[in-house]
């Protein structure tokens, strides 16, 4: 048994738990959508507006994985 | 002389029964021994004949287990027997036995209980049980209304028989909902309760799993949401001294680099309207109500749940103010006098010119829709007089179906949309305008389906407009919506689950048994936890489509394809598949919902990163000792920090995604019933946003001082 990296719950396999495994999934696949908005966007700085900024309108579950992977990039 | 025994519905409409069959109008109300003096019994007079009218309280009879094993699954043995049995505290006793007591002494049993499923079962069951009579044997009153002229007429043209087939379908319906709530429960229950020792009720039910998956789904569609940035172009126009919003040709910029391109190729230019165009097209009026557009009307108008408008509709349809309820209709039998109708509504002050003005017609003509109901007509007024003390919900959905019953009479209505387009610089802003030409049928549905008319400015085709202001501003994609009472019955509708007496209820008992909360509806975590467990080990008790196919089974019997025991049988054999599975794998089902309870659990202790040892998480945790709550560092359990503060003890607290802005914690939000929410850095004792009061109140260790504090400030 191992746990979420994210919540720590128990999970069978794997690093994340499966609602932070969509969410994970969601937020690299949007990236490019990103870029191409902004024309250049780093993957920290994607990161950090997903996790810290209160106006975009992302999902608990993916704002979470977002603060996960910008605390693991630091 | 033939002496009747007629079986009602409910006391107030057995009232309404016997003063419409008793020919004086005064049935006599007959006294009965003390065992059954809860029970109204009615005495009316009719060609020299003699009808008992006796209402039911609802199901007298109902299923249960046929065995001594005790709480096991599966459970496939049961018997039914009268509700007071199955449950002590329903009161059917008394009502059962005025049933026996008068039931066999008549010469015919009339089954005169609403016509549908549910009614149908009420009926039959009574006959069957209480008075021991074949169904064969027992006649029918059909009504749609409890108007007097209906009551009589369907008294005069008694139905040899009861809806057999629909009898047999509400039977087989009982029985099967009985067989997947009773066993799915127990399942789910004694999963945990086998692996973990531990003692969790847990209940679910045929339609109730898909149901709670629909919204989970949702839920887990929003908290998994990751929007793509976009730009919306404002742009304004000053005309005499008002400043006028105009729209970009593209409702959305998908780049941020062609927004700041749009913006500067307006900047301080003059625009020119380049074309003036109009299209008139015409709105066909509404198709009648069934139950399902009349609940989706008034959550419009009245922001009312489907229950609660069933509810009203239903007192509305025992006071004999409209026709009943329960209906999936759209058409009009040809049976219904509708003009009749109307006549009557012009003795309503309210609805008097509009129904006078109805009559001048010389062909009235209803819309039609698609959907058919062999057994009631949409809903609709009967043309008696409402009583001024109609109040509240009833008054309400009163009109409101009064109103769509005038409406569906109307012309069509006629509006003409304009469009008034500005070219800048080679870019497209335009203004749109919308006019009523012809009121047509919405003049008869008001106040409903009102249409605001927008006036376009006096421009002509060439003249110049000044841009007043004009910047980009950034939006996002948004999440799906979540389900509200309305759109989860519209969603229940659409997958063919439950039926149309049945679906308000099961997302009540979603509600009551919290699996769901909210007006914007979302899974709690407890549904999320069933959900979760069910779709990895057992994804049939859960599924729509086993559960449609069901439902089709169970259609098939009132339509007479089908035998009700070859129903049962295969429901039967498909719920043993279920559980076989479903055993197979208890253990793990109920380690995994026992984990999943406690993985919620620890999620709503959580609130974060310690950011004094930057290496285990802030907890809301309780002290062994004194059993006071507090937050800690898991740090602590390695011997890594001892970072800890006392928090208020009262009230519900759980984890904010917010950190403080002074210091840099994770917060945590205190819920009291009856207050207001409010938010507090768990560093508060050394934060330095804390407000001074609170530390000077701070005395033997008690939180509580920043509850009142915090308090004052908001208000």
């Amino acid at each position: 048994m191992a746990q979420c990296l994210v919540c720590k719950s128990t999970i069978e396999k794997g690093q994340y738990c499966d609602a932070h495994l969509i969410a994970k999934k969601n937020l690299e696949e949007k990236y490019k959508d990103w870029q191409t908005a902004f024309g250049k966007l780093s993957w920290k700085d994607y990161l950090t507006r997903m996790a810290n900024n209160q106006d975009i309108p992302i999902g608990d579950w993916a704002r979470e994985v977002a603060d996960y992977l910008l605390k693991k990039e630091k | 002389m033939v002496n009747y025994l007629c079986i009602s519905e409910k006391p107030t409409a057995a009232k309404r029964l016997a003063t419409a069959l008793d020919q004086q109008g005064k049935p006599k109300k007959l006294p009965n021994p003390r065992n059954l003096a809860k029970v109204p019994v009615y005495e009316c007079r009719r060609n020299g004949d003699t009808i008992i009218v006796i209402p039911a309280l609802g199901h007298l009879f109902s299923t249960v287990e046929d065995s001594s094993r005790g709480w096991h699954y599966p459970a496939f043995s049961y018997k039914w027997v009268p509700s007071y049995i199955a449950n002590p505290k329903h009161g059917s006793r008394p009502f059962i036995a005025a049933f026996k007591k008068y039931g066999k002494d008549v010469d015919e049993v009339i089954v005169a209980t609403d016509f549908d499923l549910e009614g149908e079962v009420i009926g039959a069951s009574i006959a069957k049980f209480a008075c021991d009579r074949q169904l064969t044997d027992v006649k029918r009153m059909k009504f749609s209304t409890l108007t007097k002229e209906d009551i009589v007429d369907s008294y005069e043209n008694l139905q040899p028989t009861v809806d057999i087939n629909l009898a047999n379908a509400g039977f087989a319906r009982h029985e099967i909902d009985w067989l997947y709530g009773i066993n799915l429960t127990r399942a789910l229950t004694l999963s945990i309760k086998h692996s973990t020792g531990r003692y969790k009720l847990v209940t679910t039910g045929r339609v109730q799993g898909p149901t709670l998956k629909f919204v989970a789904d949702r839920e887990r569609d929003i908290q998994t949401f990751v929007p793509i940035p976009r730009w919306v172009i404002d742009a304004k126009i000053i005309l005499e001294g008002e400043e006028i919003p105009l729209e970009f040709n593209k409702k959305f910029v998908p780049t941020f680099a062609e927004a700041e391109k749009i913006v500067s190729d307006v900047l301080d230019k003059d625009g020119v309207v380049s074309k003036i165009s109009s299209r008139e097209f015409s709105q066909n009026p509404p198709l009648p109500f069934n139950l399902g557009s009349l609940q989706s009307e008034a959550y419009r108008y009245f922001g009312y749940s489907p229950s609660r408008t069933l509810r009203a509709a239903e007192s509305l349809y025992l006071s004999a103010l409209i026709s009943y309820p329960r209906t999936s209709s759209q058409q009009f039998p040809g049976s219904i006098n509708l003009k009749a109708i109307l006549k009557d509504l012009t003795k309503n002050d309210l609805f008097k010119t509009r129904a006078n003005k109805l009559l001048t017609i010389p062909k009235l003509k209803p819309t039609k829709g698609k959907k058919k109901d062999p057994a009631h007509p949409p809903i609709h007024p009967t043309g008696k007089k409402a009583p001024a003390s109609l109040g509240g919900d009833a008054n309400n959905i009163y009109k409101l179906i009064t109103c769509r019953f005038l409406a569906i009479f109307g012309p069509p209505a006629v509006k003409k949309s304009l469009r008034l387009d500005i070219e800048v610089n080679k870019q497209i802003f335009f203004l749109r305008g919308m006019k009523v030409l012809k009121k047509g049928w919405l003049e008869y549905y008001a106040p409903f389906g009102k249409v605001d008319e927008i006036e376009l400015p006096d421009l002509a085709k060439g003249d110049k407009v000044n841009i007043s202001s004009i910047v980009h501003k950034q939006s996002y994609t948004q999440p799906p919506a979540r389900y509200n009472p309305n759109s989860l019955l519209k969603k229940m509708e659409e997958e063919e689950l439950g039926t149309k007496a049945t679906r308000a209820s099961i997302i009540d008992i979603l509600y009551s048994r919290g699996y769901i909360e909210d007006d914007s509806i979302n899974a709690t975590d407890l549904g999320f936890a069933v959900i979760d467990t069910l779709e990895k080990n057992c994804p049939d008790i859960i599924s729509v489509e086993l559960t449609r196919n069901l439902e089709k089974e169970m259609e098939s019997i009132t339509t007479g394809d089908k035998r009700r025991e070859i129903v049962l049988m295969e429901s039967i054999k498909q719920l043993k598949k279920i559980l076989e599975s479903f055993y197979e794998k208890e253990k793990i089902i109920g380690v995994t919902l026992q984990e999943q309870v406690q993985n919620l659990k620890q999620r709503q202790r959580m609130l974060g990163l310690c950011p004094v040892c930057k290496q285990g998480d802030l907890i809301i945790t309780r002290s062994i000792r004194t059993k006071k709550r507090f937050v800690g560092c898991t740090g602590y359990y390695k011997k890594l920090c001892s970072w800890s503060a006392p928090i208020p003890q009262a009230g519900y607290a759980s984890p904010t995604k917010n950190t403080c802005k002074h210091c840099g914690f994770p917060m945590l939000t205190i819920r009291k019933k009856g207050k207001r929410p409010y938010t507090i850095c768990p560093n508060w004792l050394n934060c330095s946003g804390t407000p001074k009061e609170v530390l000077d109140n701070y005395q033997n260790n008690k939180a509580e001082a920043l509850e009142s504090v915090i308090e004052d400030s908001e208000e």
